[in-house]
């Protein structure tokens, strides 16, 4: 019969064992330097995944005037208020000191594949790798060599807000594990190759699902109501459902084309203009090639129709 | 007597009141009403632009004048009061950055009279349309919250 002593130890020992095991699990994953093969960066190619990535949006020092923002100057700052804390948006201009002047390629690559710092530290979800994980290989490298001709901006952004315990990095190894589904875009072969650029261009770099669909307590998304629309991370706003139920649904249905030139200029079939954070996002792809605008439409208007959270109620 | 008095008083109070709630959601309606008034006309526009209908020199001066009228009546159409209010989309922003807002209505101003003295074909619509489409966008990205 196993003494009091034994069932101790016992138990110490499967502490132990977790906690080891936990500890290996959750070690931030990177691409090494030896998966990368020689190759030739095609800078226009990186300013095109630049816009659609939408690097500007969070990564520019903000200004009071949107229109004035230099988007060229990624020196962070941004702060981005959720219900987890506030996160300050880094520097990720050239600056050897205080940007990513000094990551190597493959660092670059494992931040935006695996979610991982050139440190070593698991970055935040809020860095949207979990679409980032889908890019090609090709595109993250000439946006990476896009961004080394960028100006370099001094100053180093002030440290995440975060409440406890979200503000222990080490535990987002569980959250990947849990949610970051890696793994390159694989086209479809049943369907049109401008289909499979818009599956591309929307679930890979433009990462449209990250804000147009709802998250769960630990801030993943639903994955059963991707872009069915959600509470934006603040809770101040909404964001619109973009399957068919949100977009065939009242006076003002949109078509094909409407989505298109939607990208383009920002207006909507009402003639009303996105704001909010749309806004930025319009900046961004009205940079794109019309193809491309026109891969994203025809995507999103061929998503099936998916059944969101309700918005809260019009006050009347 | 002054029993009276303190009754009529109440009275006014509360009518005065009333009146005030009343043309601060009436500015609410009124900046709405405008807003559509230009959505509508916006569209018109960006159909020319579009080729869907033929190019109409006579209704772009309409959609122009719709535009200004707008960008004129905005200014006075933001009381406090109005902060809150049946189906407002108006964010915090437009009273806590109150120079910002004015300076992008101004800028919303201008672009339309320079819209309105060069528009004379297609093409000069299109440019004219793209710098105001752009003032639309920047100020509901950063005066205006969609609650649902």
């Amino acid at each position: 019969m196993p003494t009091l002593r034994t069932l101790a130890l016992l138990a110490g020992a499967a502490v132990t064992l977790g906690l080891a095991a936990f500890w290996i699990m959750t070690l931030p994953a990177i691409v090494p330097a030896s998966a990368l093969p020689p190759y030739t960066p095609n800078l226009d190619n990186g300013r095109t995944v630049f816009a659609i990535g939408g690097c500007a949006s969070c990564h520019a020092v903000p200004a009071d005037d949107p229109d004035k923002t230099d988007r060229t100057r990624l020196g962070g700052g941004l702060a981005l208020k959720t219900s987890f804390g506030t996160f300050h948006v880094p520097n990720i201009s050239p600056d050897p000191r205080d940007g990513i002047g000094r990551w190597s390629e493959a660092n670059f690559v494992s931040a935006l594949w695996k979610g991982t710092s050139a440190r070593g530290t698991n970055l935040y979800p809020v860095f949207p790798y979990t679409s980032y994980a889908h890019m090609q290989l090709n595109d993250v490298r000439d946006l990476f060599a896009y961004l080394k001709t960028l100006p370099r901006v001094p100053g180093k952004v002030r440290r995440h807000d975060l409440k406890f315990p979200f503000n222990e990095r080490r535990l987002l190894g569980g959250w990947k594990l849990l949610f970051l589904k890696g793994g390159l875009f694989v086209p479809d072969p049943t369907r049109s190759a401008q289909w499979n650029r818009g599956a591309y261009l929307v679930n890979g770099p433009g990462h449209c699902a990250e804000c147009h669909s709802p998250r769960n307590l630990l801030g993943a998304i639903i994955d059963d109501e991707r872009f069915a629309g959600g509470p934006t991370p603040d809770g101040q706003g909404w964001v619109p459902n973009i399957t068919p139920v949100g977009l065939q649904h009242g006076d003002d249905k949109w078509t094909e084309k409407d989505i298109a030139s939607f990208l383009g200029d920002g207006m909507m079939p009402s003639g009303d203009f996105a704001g909010s954070t749309m806004a930025d996002v319009i900046r961004n792809t009205s940079l794109l090639g019309a193809a491309d605008r026109a891969a994203i439409a025809h995507y999103i208007f061929k998503l099936p129709p998916v059944q969101g959270p309700t918005p809260p109620p019009k006050k009347n | 007597m002054i029993r009276k008095l303190v009754i009529a008083l109440g009275v006014l109070l509360l009518g005065v009141t009333a009146a005030s709630a009343q043309s601060c959601q009436d500015a609410i309606d009124k900046r709405q009403t405008f807003m559509k008034h230009s959505a509508a006309e916006a569209k018109i526009g960006s159909s020319m632009i579009k080729g869907e209908i033929p190019f109409d020199l006579a209704k772009t001066k309409e959609i122009y004048a719709a535009f200004a009228a707008d960008a004129a009546a905005m200014p006075t159409l933001f009381p406090d009061c109005s902060k809150t209010g049946d189906h407002t989309t108006a964010a915090p922003a437009v009273w806590e950055k109150s120079a910002d807002f004015k300076a992008a209505i101004a800028k919303f101003t201008a672009d339309i009279k320079a819209a309105q003295d060069s528009t004379k074909d297609l093409d000069s619509l299109k440019v004219n349309f793209q710098t105001i489409g752009k003032d639309c966008g920047s100020c509901h990205q950063t005066f205006r919250v969609k609650p649902s």
